[in-house]
């Protein structure tokens, strides 16, 4: 159960840094075309010795990466297996619809908006602050679950 | 035991099984999703070294299915030169350096730009003065001998420091082209391992001045020829110029030429019939991928850009230093230009193959991520498209994978049949390397004359690291190396 709520808190701050992250590249963009940049298909395409756009490199490698790759995919798919065995109300649910906002907002809707139409990434950033409200969500009940009274204390 | 007994035991079994219902259904639940990733994880594993004709599955295209393939009875790679008897017409040594990440070839990069005329043979000397990962020489665009591709762990073994290697290749085909390593090659060319090369007309016209336009972005910034920026040559009011750009980027570069009309006069080596003029339109160059430019210089001067981030004046700057609007379209090579006869019959092709890009989620080596899928399969377990020498081959390539794919065949130049269903109308488009964007279709045909096994993979060398590369194989031809091993030939 606390691991439950542990990593439910986890995502929900990790969608935070995601926002934070993703304003702080495109400000950073801004800057490199004002001091004379050029952003074309070499350049988003780039992985490695990158023309540099300043601090916002790291921006990018976070939104783009190590958080939205990576660790939120990560936490969410441990969170599912963690609701199988922490005996949350409801937790499974929970967990099993975070991991496929997750999906929708790491495949679905990127595609969607690469394929059919930019607008797609308005649900993009709309699908972000839904999935953090469920993770907080989730936490919440995990902890109101570990407070009821006659709930043995649990190891998950 | 009484049957009682039995009943009680069953009972308690079930109630063993109730109690524990919810751990046993979460752990079921756990191995439900891990076990299938386990197992996708796993068969995803390359093996230390390889052999890539014996990778991913055989493909015949609708074609006759050779038995004795792969018994044994081929012809190896390693024998198929050029004449090995013939003395050399240009001889070169090139010697790699790598310090700090950046690599020289002769001492600079670009490297030396190569020059040879038609029917020379070329003979070229691979030195790797202190490269640790070995490196090797692919002659971009160049239909060379399988053995001479340059292709570490398919044509030869990479050249590992202080060796050296000799490539021989008769220059059949004027043009522009260049060379560049293919062993690690996402980080060997980005880092500078390449050059240019020209091979000119027997007789070319002494009235035309030729200009060179190597294009090449550094973890510094993008470079023309090395230079940052806008860089000047002298021309005379009048005089005609052969403006040959090469890109060797991984992304597509746009070309756009302001104070004068221009022709587009060759594209990946191959000249254009009866090339038009071009007023309010700008060129995508694709990465790999060679134009010629024909141009009059006028009394103001012109100036061509190339991506907003360097351009060449050829005598004054007509715009006077600033960088010039881009026009809003793309010349469309399928309808430039006029038609001509390719030399062989495209409409009952030999053998027909789909190359259908796509993206899925999965493992790559072990590695998860989002890969890119050939035919919705991800590599190693892609198609091994089969031909036989003297085939008329067609290959459908789609692209649904959500990004652009400029697609290289090695060995080979192929025609552009139709776009979409949009058959081709103007000159033969021949092409080595076809900027194929998100969501188009493309009908290509070539003629099966060069034996070997022949690498057909996307030049943005990245995507092709990440699993966008497939393979040609001829009938009768047999490995000579293995991916991997002793000289850890990486070839992506």
């Amino acid at each position: 159960m606390k691991a439950y709520r542990i990593l439910a808190i986890t995502i929900a701050v990790l969608v935070v840094v995601q926002a934070g992250a993703i304003a702080w590249g495109f400000f950073g963009v801004t800057n490199f075309i004002n001091d004379g940049g050029v952003i074309d298909e070499e350049f988003l395409d780039c992985k490695e010795d990158c023309e540099s756009i300043g601090s916002a490199d790291a921006a990018f490698a976070i939104h783009m990466f190590f958080n939205g790759l990576i660790l939120i995919p990560l936490c969410s798919l441990v969170l599912l297996i963690v609701s199988f065995f922490a005996k949350v109300p409801k937790g499974i649910t929970l967990a099993a619809t975070i991991f496929v906002l997750v999906v929708l907002q790491v495949l679905v809707l990127p595609a969607l908006s690469r394929e059919v139409g930019s607008g797609f990434g308005a649900l993009h950033g709309i699908n972000a602050l839904v999935l953090m409200g469920i993770a907080i969500m989730a936490a919440q009940r995990a902890a109101a679950a570990m407070r009821a009274p006659g709930t043995a204390p649990a190891a998950v | 035991m009484t049957p009682s007994s039995h009943g009680d035991l069953r009972a308690r079994t079930w109630a063993f099984v109730r109690a524990r219902r919810r751990p046993l259904l979460a752990v079921a639940a756990t191995l439900a999703i891990l076990l299938p990733l386990g197992w996708m994880r796993q068969s995803s594993l390359l093996p230390d070294s390889y052999d890539v004709a014996e990778m991913g599955y055989v493909d015949w295209g609708g074609g006759p299915v050779d038995q004795h393939h792969g018994m044994g009875h081929g012809t190896p790679v390693k024998d198929l030169v050029a004449d090995p008897d013939r003395p050399a017409d240009v001889r070169e040594t090139l010697t790699v350096r790598v310090d700090d990440d950046h690599y020289t070839v002769n001492g600079t990069s670009p490297g030396p730009t190569l020059e040879a005329t038609v029917g020379d043979l070329v003979e070229v000397t691979l030195v790797n003065d202190n490269v640790d990962d070995g490196i090797t020489l692919h002659w971009h665009g160049v239909d060379v001998p399988n053995a001479e591709d340059g292709v570490a762990g398919v044509t030869q073994d990479a050249v590992l420091e202080g060796e050296e290697h000799v490539y021989r290749f008769v220059a059949e085909d004027a043009g522009t082209y260049w060379y560049h390593s293919h062993q690690v090659s996402h980080e060997q060319v980005r880092r500078g391992l390449l050059g240019a090369l020209v091979i000119h007309p027997a007789e070319a016209d002494p009235g035309t001045q030729e200009e060179l336009a190597v294009l090449h972005r550094y973890a510094e910034g993008a470079t023309l020829n090395g230079e940052k920026g806008t860089t000047t040559v002298d021309a005379e009011t009048g005089q005609s110029v052969r403006l040959r750009v090469v890109n060797t980027d991984n992304g597509l570069a746009t070309l756009w030429v302001t104070g004068a009309p221009y022709r587009v006069l060759a594209v990946d080596g191959r000249e254009v019939n009866g090339p038009g003029e071009i007023d309010d339109r700008k060129y995508g160059l694709p990465a790999g991928g060679r134009v010629d430019l024909g141009l009059v210089v006028p009394e103001g001067g012109v100036r061509v850009d190339f991506g907003g981030s360097t351009a060449l004046v050829l005598g004054a700057d007509p715009s006077g230093g600033d960088v010039p609007r881009a026009p809003k379209e793309y010349v469309d090579l399928l309808s430039y230009g006029e038609p001509a006869e390719i030399g062989f019959d495209t409409g009952s092709p030999d053998r027909r193959f789909d190359y259908r890009i796509g993206k899925r989620p999965g493992f790559l080596d072990g590695r998860p991520g989002m890969w890119w899928s050939i035919n919705g399969h991800l590599f190693p377990d892609i198609p091994m498209y089969m031909v036989t020498e003297g085939d008329v081959v067609v290959f459908e390539i789609h692209n649904g994978s959500g990004d652009n794919h400029p697609m290289h065949l090695h060995g080979h130049h192929a025609v552009v049949l139709s776009r979409d269903g949009e058959p081709a109308t103007g000159s033969p488009w021949w092409v080595d390397s076809l900027e194929v964007k998100n969501g188009e279709t493309y009908e290509i045909a070539f003629l099966a004359d060069n034996p070997g096994i022949w690498m057909d993979h996307c030049h943005n060398l990245v995507h092709a690291a990440e699993g966008l590369v497939a393979h040609l194989m001829y009938t009768g031809v047999e490995s000579s190396f293995r991916v991997g091993g002793r000289s850890n030939n990486s070839p992506e």
